[in-house]
């Protein structure tokens, strides 16, 4: 493209500033029931998720709901700003993504999401089978694989295993020698850290039972799990601070049902696999704080660039 | 002017057959064309289709950020597609936000396109082909969940399908002009398998017409048209038979006519007999006495000799006409005909007070008859005149040359006039006469003017009669000169014989 085709294209750009805003994606009315989700891909989110907003928005139209919609931000500050500003009413994500979202615009969780019939899952980490690696301390000057820097069992609980462990980490940007005295770790991108692995980048990665399960037999045979992480929840719904009470209750109220309706048992099997909505136990808001703590306390400024 | 044309049955068929057959196999061609065309242009308006979903998928997630750059990017890339002639992506407001085309062109725009929010406003694929401007436009909005995020507008080059569209319409033009005329050649046979036999019986019924009766069609072939010449052969047949009974038949009539004719001139024949044997036997009585007298002698023997020849020429005369007679034509002087006629008859019409007077004309062009049929004629004429005249009269008989047929037209004949001075024919009998068993007279058969009118029509020629009531009657037998348009019945003249006989 020409020097001038550039200038048209840069022109044009600077016509649509409102455009890459949000907020301009909403309703203005309130009457729109307006779903969350970080992704980078708004079309497969979007695809994945309208139903379930559908479904709630029909069932929420006595409290004057007339539609539903989804907004899709690549990155979580946006969401947060969106939540702040109330024009993001719920949204649903692992744990992790949850408890940022919660620090920074006071969002709160009120369900647990089950999906493929388990309520909670946990982080595995894996190597190949004579590797020479047996334990997490074994991973000293090696280098492991997480998925995204903000994956609740593939990245943050892993590395949270390893400072429990006393393991030092260090991300390396390039292919290299790593100290012994540290494990080298690199991120890939999301559900891809076993192939890593598998294609022999890394020492080790983060996965969880399930994505083991998947693997083709041979393959899984070649591997060996040597740590797991804590058990979280699967994944969490929650709202904005602000959002209407009676909302809220009628929401919970709604997805807690939905595996007892037949429609809504449909869609939720639709939505990725959801066996149904519960509470979150109680008990569960202490281990919420510590990984809140280790998330804002160890990884810092990381969690910004989310 | 009668622009009309007489067409042969084969060349009407053939014609016919062709003209539905070339219908058909151009309105055969002219669908196949179509139809490949219709299913080339499906093929790309299915392509196009598949091209812009496959576009759609790359260009949702684009728009829903709308990401001008990777718009712009999308955009080009469709150019990928095969014969994408232009490409152009609308955001909401129906704004270009991505182009591409083929000649590049840079159509981006920040004005709201009206083409663009037609198509945002639009909730289906739309395939516009403008074969004129050779270009298939395919558009369709973009959605993601409820929103409508914008459109897609694909533009595809038609020009290498309507190459594909030529070089199968020549492709089919060729294969039908081969299948038309292997057609019309296998049409060509068929016809003329159809036509001939149709002429063959054609021909035939001609030929029967004419009076060939031995031709046969002769066709072996076991449908339809087999049966029918079989059976046509077959009518031939049976009517070639009834010719021949009816000839025996008529030569039976004819001679017993004869016959009836002879014995009619019974009193005048022995009249004419008795009187010279009367004088042999008067010279013979007195021979004896007188048989020293030289001259007597001399007399007596020029007296028998003469008497007796002419009692045999007589009765060689009489014999010939009696006799039944292998038919021949020949050419004859038809004054000799006649003459020889009135001398059988001249003793009965004495015997009944009849003179027959003669008027031939001389150098009177030869005619080709059958001089015995032809002497049937005369002698029924003639002696219907001698006993149409019970107190006596005259016959006059002449011989002329005539220059006119029948209906006017100029020909060229021998005219025979016997006319007598008997009481004539009644006017409302005249077109009965020959007729049939019509007849006037106490006796005879009533078949004497129909055989004779027969005759001369076997011959060529016509009889007309004029009669004034007791005035007398004429009739006028004409003899074409020169060979027979039409042969006798009884026989056949052969075209390039000096003389000819009946089969």
């Amino acid at each position: 493209m020409g020097a001038f085709g550039t200038f048209l294209v840069l022109f044009v750009f600077l016509q649509f500033p409102l455009s890459f805003n949000p907020s301009s994606l909403f309703a203005a009315d309130g009457k729109v029931l307006v779903f969350g989700r970080v992704h980078d891909d708004p079309v497969r989110s979007i695809k994945d998720r309208q139903e379930l907003v559908d479904y709630l928005a029909s069932k929420l139209a006595p409290l004057g709901i007339t539609a539903g919609r989804i907004l899709v931000v690549e990155k979580m500050h946006l969401l947060a700003q969106a939540l702040k500003e109330g024009k993001v009413d719920l949204f649903h994500d692992s744990l992790v993504p949850t408890l940022v979202l919660s620090k920074r615009a006071g969002s709160v969780p009120i369900l647990r999401q089950w999906k493929y019939g388990e309520a909670e899952y946990a982080g595995i980490i894996v190597v190949k089978k004579n590797s020479g690696i047996n334990t997490l301390a074994d991973l000293k000057g090696k280098v492991i694989a997480f998925d995204e820097p903000h994956s609740t069992s593939a990245s943050v609980l892993p590395r949270m295993l390893l400072e429990e462990k006393k393991l030092r980490t260090v991300e390396i940007k390039a292919p290299g020698t790593v100290k012994p005295d540290v494990v080298g770790y690199m991120y890939g991108t999301d559900g891809n850290a076993t192939n890593v692995l598998i294609t022999g980048r890394a020492d080790a990665a983060t996965t969880i039972h399930r994505e083991i399960e998947r693997l083709k037999p041979e393959i899984r045979e070649s591997l060996q799990i040597i740590g797991h992480t804590l058990s979280v929840p699967r994944q969490l719904m929650a709202v904005r601070k602000d959002l209407d009470p009676k909302v809220i209750n009628a929401v919970k109220e709604i997805l807690v049902n939905m595996d007892k309706d037949p429609v809504g048992r449909g869609v939720l099997t639709r939505q990725q696999n959801t066996t149904k909505f519960d509470d979150i136990p109680p008990g569960s808001l202490t281990q919420f704080k510590s990984i809140e703590k280790f998330v804002f306390s160890s990884l810092g400024k990381e969690v910004d660039s989310w | 002017m009668n622009l009309r044309v007489k067409l042969s049955l084969k060349l009407k068929i053939f014609v016919s057959v062709g003209i539905f057959y070339l219908a058909a196999v151009g309105s055969l061609t002219f669908l196949t064309i179509r139809s490949q065309r219709n299913l080339l242009l499906a093929q790309m308006a299915e392509r196009a289709k598949a091209g812009i979903n496959l576009l759609e998928l790359s260009v949702t997630g684009a728009l829903y950020k709308l990401d001008t750059f990777r718009l712009e990017t999308i955009a080009r890339e469709a150019s990928a597609l095969p014969n994408v002639d232009y490409a152009y992506i609308f955001d909401a407001q129906g704004r270009i936000v991505g182009d591409y085309h083929e000649d590049q062109r840079q159509l981006f725009s920040t004005f709201t396109d009206e083409l663009g929010k037609r198509i945002i406003k639009s909730n289906e694929t739309v395939v516009d082909t403008e074969e004129k401007n050779g270009i298939l436009d395919i558009s369709k909005p973009v959605k993601l969940g409820h929103e409508k995020l914008g459109g897609i507008r694909l533009g595809f080059d038609l020009k290498p399908i309507e190459q594909e569209i030529e070089k199968a319409t020549y492709g089919a033009v060729a294969v039908a002009s081969i299948i038309f005329v292997v057609g019309l050649v296998i049409i060509f046979g068929i016809t003329l398998r159809m036509a001939r036999p149709i002429e063959k019986l054609t021909v035939a019924a001609k030929r029967i017409e004419e009076g060939d009766l031995e031709y046969r069609v002769r066709i072996e072939r076991d449908d339809e048209i087999g049966r029918l010449a079989t059976a046509f052969d077959e009518m031939s047949e049976r009517l070639m038979q009834r010719e021949k009974e009816l000839k025996e038949s008529q030569n039976t009539l004819r001679r017993a006519d004869r016959l009836s004719s002879l014995g009619l001139l019974t009193a005048g024949l022995a009249h004419e007999i008795r009187n010279p044997l009367v004088a042999i036997r008067t010279f013979t009585q007195l021979l004896p006495e007188r048989y020293n007298d030289a001259e007597f002698r001399d007399g007596f023997q020029g007296l028998a000799l003469k008497e007796v020849d002419r009692i045999c020429g007589l009765i060689n005369d009489l014999l010939s006409f009696a006799r039944p007679s292998r038919p021949k034509v020949i050419q004859e002087n038809m004054n000799d005909v006649v003459d020889g006629i009135i001398r059988i008859l001249e003793s009965e019409a004495k015997e009944k007070n009849v003179e027959i007077t003669r008027d031939f004309t001389a150098d009177l062009p030869t005619v080709w008859i059958d001089r015995e049929q032809m002497k049937q004629v005369f002698m029924n004429l003639i002696l219907n005149a001698i006993q149409a005249m019970k107190r006596g009269g005259s016959i006059s008989i002449a011989t002329r040359p005539h220059s006119k047929d029948q209906s006017g037209q100029a020909g060229q004949f021998v005219q025979v006039e016997i006319q007598d001075t008997g009481t004539g024919i009644p006017e409302e009998n005249l077109d009965h006469i020959f007729d049939p068993f019509f007849t006037n007279k106490d006796e005879g058969s009533g078949l004497g003017l129909s055989i004779s009118h027969q005759i001369v029509q076997e011959h060529g020629g016509y009889i007309t009669v004029e009669s004034k009531a007791g005035v007398g009657t004429s009739f006028f037998v004409n003899i074409p000169v020169g060979k027979s348009a039409r042969p006798p019945v009884n026989g056949q003249v052969s075209a390039n014989e000096e003389s000819f006989s009946y089969r």
